[in-house]
């Protein structure tokens, strides 16, 4: 594993290390569709990293990965993760804490925050009912285990086998449809959810057009507030036949990065 | 349904009342019968289809009737006179055939009622109160009727008895007995005062068995406040989910399926503390049963009548002592236990570790779900996606709000279509949202061979020209099941495929 992270740039820094690392690094790693990502791994507990051999991730490969021992709610650690320079963090739950995990990951996160405001932040979380409490941190997506445990076995038991499309859905093969974000382009600022559909289908795009996010800020706070609109109605705002602009970000269903000229015209 | 049995010379305002309902009533069940005629597919078939002969055998009776008040065909009807009438009469009651067309709604009402009923009786433990009430009532007969026996046999006209001269008396006297026993008159002879000196104290018997029940209920009731229900030991649940095992996820997975379900099918939890449980809430309680014990024995699928259910759901233990391995080997063995007694019955078990999933792959009813693996993933996803944890949080939460996937039949006016104009007419239906992203194949087996509206090998979304046909699902997100969807109510308790 790499020791010398000071030429890194546009990668993906880890703070904390646990079961769930290996498998992390690995799809970033030898992503098909987004390419190989340089990955800053920063150790909090060397005696447990070590101790633990099967979270390590396999040698060699595509991407490099990076070993930074120290705690990554400070700032030493996190600078010499190159925050600053990186284009995600990954807060996973430190298992020595337990069911007390989440303070300190929602700690690194305000660190996160404070050395890089833009840097895109995923944590995980512990328990559900602190959710709500993030809300007023910087941390972009919170993905707690315990939620998506329910809520898949909920699915399964009342459609069975759907869990095989959300494993296809989540998996990073290239063969695979994923669901992509991406920005309304400055061409197709001012069109409908609804008009934009009919030309994909039109221009045979090879995606799906399934909605759209409206990223707007927060009456209180400078942070933005986002509102997920999936499969979106008529009969409400923002709808099928809201018009889109340059804040909105469009939620499409491909197997790799869309063109989004297909939309043009 | 009125019925004007009232004799018309009696009461002839509640006749003429009665009369006019009636007429109200033939009127609207034959318009009715006309407009369901008019807005059939086939109007040539149409009257020959049992539902319709039901209708029209409950209102004919009626029609008839009015045409005789009315003196159409009445050379017809009056040589049959009064006894035509009555058999005309006796033939309304036909329209009792209508309930046949809610037949589905009655057998659910019922089952409903049913259950309810049982729970009802055994958490108040109202059986042993009405046991209590019976013997208390019997003591009553049998007392009164042996004190008038006796006072009437031994009766001496110096002393005469009250109990002997007056049957109906004695019933009173021994209720006086038992509650009070100071303002009853004495009995005259030996054998009756021994009898009331019996019934005095089986009285006290009885009256302190009875408060000690009632304040016994009252303490359960209070202890159990807040509390799951516990499954009655005699009720059998039919197309119920099973909920195996328990932890913290228990409650959140009650309130989707209850969600998911429309509150149609009850859910059994089955664990060895059941009696601890916490209700999961005033919404879904009445559909949710606890039923203490482990989820591996016999005796405990047994009264989970896991046979006749329509889901199980595995959980693993809570992340006690045990290790992540100890709580997959437990909820494996549980899932064996289930599937041994129902091998069709599908599965969801909930995984800590993948290496469990090897085991696992030998149930091929169970879906093995390893949560974990599914956050790496997201977790991967939303580095390069941002917000996409929020779209499958909603894709996964069945509620009004949220669109969900089904797997649902192509509808017949798409069937030769291709998917894209698929997808051009979902696009421009405003009633519902639907977005069709790919097809499934036509075997029951849901998601085995699904292909999803995006890029081949040519780049070319490879299932835009895919003509559809009748035996493809499409794959839709919705926010409800699609309204085309056109199950019938009675398949509403079978809407899930059994495998």
């Amino acid at each position: 594993m790499a020791r010398d992270p000071s030429e890194l740039t546009d990668h993906v820094v880890i703070c904390n290390v646990n079961e769930k690392v290996r498998a992390i690094v690995e799809q970033l790693r030898h992503d098909p569709v987004a390419g190989a990502i340089d990955i800053a791994l920063i150790v909090q507990d060397a005696k447990l990293w070590e101790a633990n051999p099967e979270w390590h991730p396999p040698l060699g490969g595509a991407g490099r990965v990076f070993q930074i021992l120290g705690c990554p709610a400070e700032s030493d650690a996190l600078r010499r993760a190159r925050i600053a320079q990186a284009r995600a963090a990954v807060i996973l739950a430190d298992p020595e804490l337990g069911m007390l995990a989440d303070a300190r990951s929602a700690l690194v996160g305000i660190a996160i925050e404070r050395e890089n405001p833009h840097v895109h932040t995923v944590m995980e979380l512990i328990l559900s009912v602190n959710r709500s409490h993030l809300r007023a941190t910087a941390v972009d997506e919170v993905i707690c285990l315990g939620e998506l445990s329910e809520k898949l076995l909920s699915q399964s038991a009342v459609t069975p086998g759907v869990s095989k499309l959300f494993a296809h859905l989540l998996s990073s093969r290239s063969d695979t449809g994923q669901l992509f974000v991406r920005p309304v382009p400055n061409v197709l600022v001012g069109s409908t959810y609804r008009e934009l559909a009919r030309r994909a289908i039109r221009n045979d795009a090879p995606y799906v057009v399934c909605g759209f996010i409206r990223h707007r800020p927060r009456e209180r706070g400078g942070r933005h507030e986002s509102i997920v609109v999936f499969n979106p109605r008529v009969n409400t705002v923002p709808g099928k036949d809201s018009h889109l602009d340059t804040r909105d970000s469009l939620i499409l269903l491909a197997s790799g990065p869309p063109d989004l000229s297909l939309m043009d015209g | 349904m009125v019925e004007h049995l009232t004799d018309a010379a009696t009461y002839p305002l509640l006749h003429q009342t009665l009369l006019l309902a009636e007429a109200a009533f033939t009127v609207l069940f034959t318009l009715e019968y006309l407009l369901r005629w008019y807005a059939s597919p086939n109007r040539w078939r149409y009257p020959f289809a049992l539902h319709a002969l039901v209708d029209l055998i409950a209102i004919l009776p009626s029609i008839l009737m009015f045409a005789h008040v009315l003196g159409i065909g009445s050379e017809f009807l009056v040589l049959r006179t009064v006894r035509l009438l009555r058999t005309l009469r006796l033939l309304r009651l036909l329209r009792l055939l209508r309930i046949l067309r809610h037949g589905y709604s009655v057998y659910r009402l019922a089952v409903i009622v049913r259950i309810w009923t049982t729970a009802i009786v055994y958490q108040y433990r109202l059986g042993r109160v009405a046991r209590l009430l019976l013997l208390s009532v019997l003591a009553w007969v049998a007392g009164a009727n042996v004190l008038h026996l006796i006072e009437r046999v031994s009766e001496n006209p110096t002393h005469p008895s009250p109990y002997a001269a007056d049957y109906w008396e004695t019933y009173w006297g021994v209720i006086v007995f038992i509650i009070s026993g100071m303002d009853a008159p004495e009995p005259v002879s030996l054998g009756a005062r021994v009898v009331v000196t019996t019934l005095l104290v089986a009285g006290i018997c009885i009256v302190a068995v009875f408060t000690g029940e009632v304040v016994s209920i009252l303490v359960r009731t209070e202890q159990r406040r807040g509390r799951m229900a516990l499954k009655p030991p005699g009720l059998k649940l039919a197309e119920h989910v099973v909920i195996l095992g328990r932890n913290d996820h228990l409650e959140r997975i009650i309130h989707q399926i209850h969600r998911a379900f429309g509150g149609r099918h009850y859910i059994l939890v089955v664990c060895e503390d059941a009696e601890t449980l916490p209700s999961p809430g005033p919404l879904t309680h009445r559909r949710v049963f606890a039923l203490q014990g482990n989820p591996a024995r016999d005796d405990v699928l047994d009264a989970a009548n896991i046979e006749d259910a329509r889901r199980v759901i595995v959980l693993s233990g809570d992340a006690g002592k045990a290790t992540p391995s100890e709580r997959d080997d437990v909820a494996l063995m549980h899932a064996l236990a289930a599937v041994a007694r129902n091998r069709a019955i599908p599965l969801v078990v909930e995984l800590q570790e993948p290496e469990s999933l090897r085991y696992a792959s030998s149930i091929k009813t169970a879906d093995c779900l390893v949560s974990r693996h599914f956050g790496e993933m997201l977790m991967s996803q939303s580095v390069h996606n941002g917000g996409v944890a929020e779209i499958y949080d909603e894709l996964m939460t069945f509620s009004a709000d949220t669109s969900e996937f089904y797997r649902v039949r192509v509808p017949s006016q798409l069937v030769g279509k291709t998917f894209r104009q698929a997808q051009e007419l979902f696009l421009d239906l405003d009633t519902e949202s639907i977005v069709p992203v790919g097809i499934d194949g036509p075997g029951a087996h849901a998601y085995r061979d699904f292909r999803l509206c995006v890029a081949d090998g040519t780049g070319r979304a490879s299932l835009a020209d895919h003509v559809l046909t009748e035996s493809d699902h499409l794959i839709v997100c919705a926010f409800d099941r699609p309204s085309f969807d056109t199950s019938k109510p009675e398949m509403a308790w079978h809407e899930i495929p059994r495998s």
